[in-house]
């Protein structure tokens, strides 16, 4: 198990340099002189050239890139549109994203795990492809465009929620006040209903899948009661997907967001790549892919390690 | 004439005329419903065609000509199909595995429904010349109109109207979406055969490859790249089928599985040559699952472009797209909704009928799978 996870940490510490060299090159390769475009029109020369030097730009690439990498790491790589280090600059907005991700998290699977139970157990009921309608639709509809919908019907027509932006906030945190409820149930519910469709597919097919054990047949024929085969028997079992999957949709929330926080200007870190990128913001960009590219690998650990803590089958060597 | 010829003809005419007959008659229905409206649809088209009168210049005629050959070439090979499969010898009662994973997908409503919107999305899509008014027309006496028996989807800030918006778009949205599919599906299934096949070092590298792409949102990798090097129609297309290589890694697995097969063991023991066990025995095998991921990729990387375009990073204005349009309406939720909602529909539809077919197509080609 140890061995396992120091091999694995070593890969993503691959994965990353890779990956923060890939960013890098990107970055570099635009056409276009990044000091001109943030001095913008009409610049003199020398402020452009001053612009330049403070930003190392005339450096050879390696010192540039290590700049980046020993500067983000030590905390002191400033974002070049806010002028902040990078850290302040994203804590706020990390906090936001935790905020709506945790929420979307706790409630779609609050919702999804009956709701797979029941279509597991009611196969081939109108409940049944009633769900599996819901779920296809869920993968199939731009998120963006359901919180757009929500903002229409319940901001603008039925004005009974704010339409976009974070509420009131005690020490940082919104859900702590009515009116940062009142924010969230747009951007939150539009997530929500992919998720949910997801996970209710993944409970049902993983419930079905374990109904057809040998345990749950022995079990049946005892004489037990099908409510309690099931509660008791099959759906801790098939849980362990589901639950895994959090990590997976922890993922997708904390950064996948891009476009369902820039609809409903949620200030979380998803808005924040979309502006460093608008920006040309290259150091901000660089932290960030590195911030989400850790938080990623730190998820797949976690998955794993899930796994191996619900599933005392798997092993890791 | 003899005899024969006007068997042959008896049989042959009606079937050229109205395959849907046929069809109708063997309780069809589905079948006959979709592709007769088609042909109604495309019937239509010529006589709008033949009746316009001539005042609009050659511009109507040239414009329309090339949809109606297209849409018309689609009825004809119907047809043609339709009259080799009536004359085929048929040997026993045997079924052929085409025509079981055929009819299994014309019994399946989620297959008929998906099939259904997307030959009238096509069909919107290459009439647009014909069914609609020129989307980049700005009529500044029209702006943000509701829906109305001039406009019947409304019209945007610029007094463009929203249908003929959404018909031109229907052409950059299933043209990129079906053309960045095909080279991702090229290069993953190769990618991923590659890497299941050969293992070793390949294999290493192409799974390394896939682990950086996998630990960064795509949505965050594709609009730094169109950012940065421009969102021509090529770079969408490259971007949505470079960096997406979920295909590679399911093809991979599929390989895995497939190579410890006993009857590739067998013809790898009986000395064949890896190019023939790839190509004879492993290619065959994986085709049902590349062509599922193909049409569920279709419909992810329609979402993704919508997403890019949404951003102001797809489709650049002012040519006319799905997604940029629900950004122009994102402004306008309070006084003029149907720019935030019709495109949205568009693209939802869109997506669901993709997804709804490549679902109805793995029960058909492997029915142990349903419902999994």
């Amino acid at each position: 198990m140890g061995s396992y996870f120091t091999r694995r940490i070593l890969q993503s510490i691959f994965v990353l340099l890779a990956l923060s060299l890939i960013i890098f090159f990107i970055l570099k390769a635009a056409p276009g002189n990044i000091a001109q475009i943030m001095a913008g029109i009409g610049a003199k020369p020398e402020d452009i050239a001053a612009l330049e030097e403070r930003m190392g730009l005339n450096n050879p690439w390696p010192v540039q890139y290590w700049r980046f990498l020993h500067g983000f790491f030590a905390g002191d790589l400033k974002s070049a549109a806010f002028n902040e280090p990078l850290l302040t600059v994203m804590s706020r907005r990390l906090l936001a994203s935790v905020e709506l991700g945790v929420v979307v998290i706790l409630f779609s699977v609050v919702f999804s795990i009956p709701a797979g139970i029941l279509s597991a157990v009611w196969r081939n009921t109108i409940w049944d492809y009633g769900t599996t309608v819901l779920a296809l639709a869920g993968i199939s509809v731009p998120v963006f465009w359901i919180a757009l919908l929500l903002m229409i019907v319940f901001g603008s027509w039925l004005r009974w929620l704010p339409i976009s932006g974070r509420g009131d906030d005690i020490g940082g945190f919104s859900i702590l006040t009515l009116d940062g409820w009142r924010h969230l149930v747009i951007p939150g519910v539009s997530l929500m209903l992919v998720q949910m469709a997801m996970n209710t597919r993944l409970m049902r097919s993983s419930l079905l899948e374990v109904l057809q054990q040998d345990y749950v047949t022995t079990a049946r024929s005892k004489g037990l009661r099908e409510i309690r085969v099931i509660l008791r028997h099959a759906v801790r079992n098939a849980l362990n997907p589901v639950l895994t999957n959090v990590g997976l949709m922890a993922q997708m929330l904390f950064a996948g967001a891009i476009l369902t926080e820039t609809v409903t200007a949620w200030p979380g870190i998803g808005r924040l790549v979309y502006q460093a990128i608008v920006m040309r913001d290259e150091p901000l960009l660089f932290g960030l892919t590195l911030v989400i590219a850790i938080f990623f690998q730190l998820s797949y650990m976690a998955v794993d390690l899930l796994y191996a803590v619900l599933d005392p089958v798997i092993v890791y060597e | 004439m003899s005899e024969r010829t006007v068997h042959v003809a008896r049989k042959l005419l009606p079937l050229a005329l109205a395959p849907w007959l046929r069809w109708i008659r063997q309780g069809r229905w589905a079948a006959a419903a979709i592709f007769g409206s088609y042909d109604a649809g495309v019937l239509a088209l010529w006589i709008k065609v033949m009746l316009a009168r001539p005042q609009s210049g050659n511009g109507l005629l040239a414009d329309a000509l090339v949809p109606l050959l297209v849409l018309s070439g689609v009825s004809l090979l119907v047809r043609a199909l339709c009259v080799i499969d009536a004359f085929r010898p048929r040997v026993g009662e045997m079924e052929s595995h085409g025509r079981a994973v055929l009819r299994r997908l014309s019994r399946d409503m989620k297959g008929i429904f998906g099939i259904a919107v997307l030959l009238a999305l096509v069909y919107l899509a290459v009439a647009a010349p014909l069914l609609a008014d020129d989307p980049m027309i700005m009529v500044f006496s029209e702006t943000l109109k509701a829906p109305s028996a001039n406009h019947f989807l409304g019209t945007d800030l610029y007094g463009r109207d929203i249908f003929s918006r959404i018909a031109f778009g229907a052409r950059a949205t299933l043209g990129i979406g079906l053309a960045a599919t095909f080279f991702n599906i090229v290069l993953g299934a190769t990618l991923g055969l590659v890497a299941g096949f050969f293992g070793g070092l390949a294999d290493a590298v192409i799974m390394r490859i896939l682990e950086i792409l996998n630990s960064i949102p795509f949505l965050m990798l594709a609009i730094l790249i169109v950012s940065v090097f421009g969102s021509s129609i090529p770079m969408l297309i490259l971007v949505l089928s470079v960096f997406v290589l979920q295909p590679a890694r399911i093809v991979r697995g599929q390989v895995l599985d497939l190579r410890a097969k006993e009857y590739i063991t067998a013809a790898i023991a009986l000395g064949a040559h890896p190019a023939r066990v790839l190509f004879r025995h492993i290619l065959p095998n994986l085709l049902s699952t590349i062509l599922v991921v193909a049409s569920i990729r279709v419909g992810q990387n329609i979402l993704s472009l919508a997403g890019l375009s949404f951003l102001g990073m797809g489709i650049a204005p002012p040519a006319p797209s799905w997604g940029s349009m629900l950004q122009e309406g994102r402004a306008y939720i309070q006084g003029a909704p149907w720019l935030g909602i019709f495109p949205g529909l568009f693209i939802f539809v869109t997506v669901l009928a993709f997804n709804l077919f490549g679902d109805s197509l793995r029960d058909a080609l492997d029915p142990r799978l349903k419902g999994s």
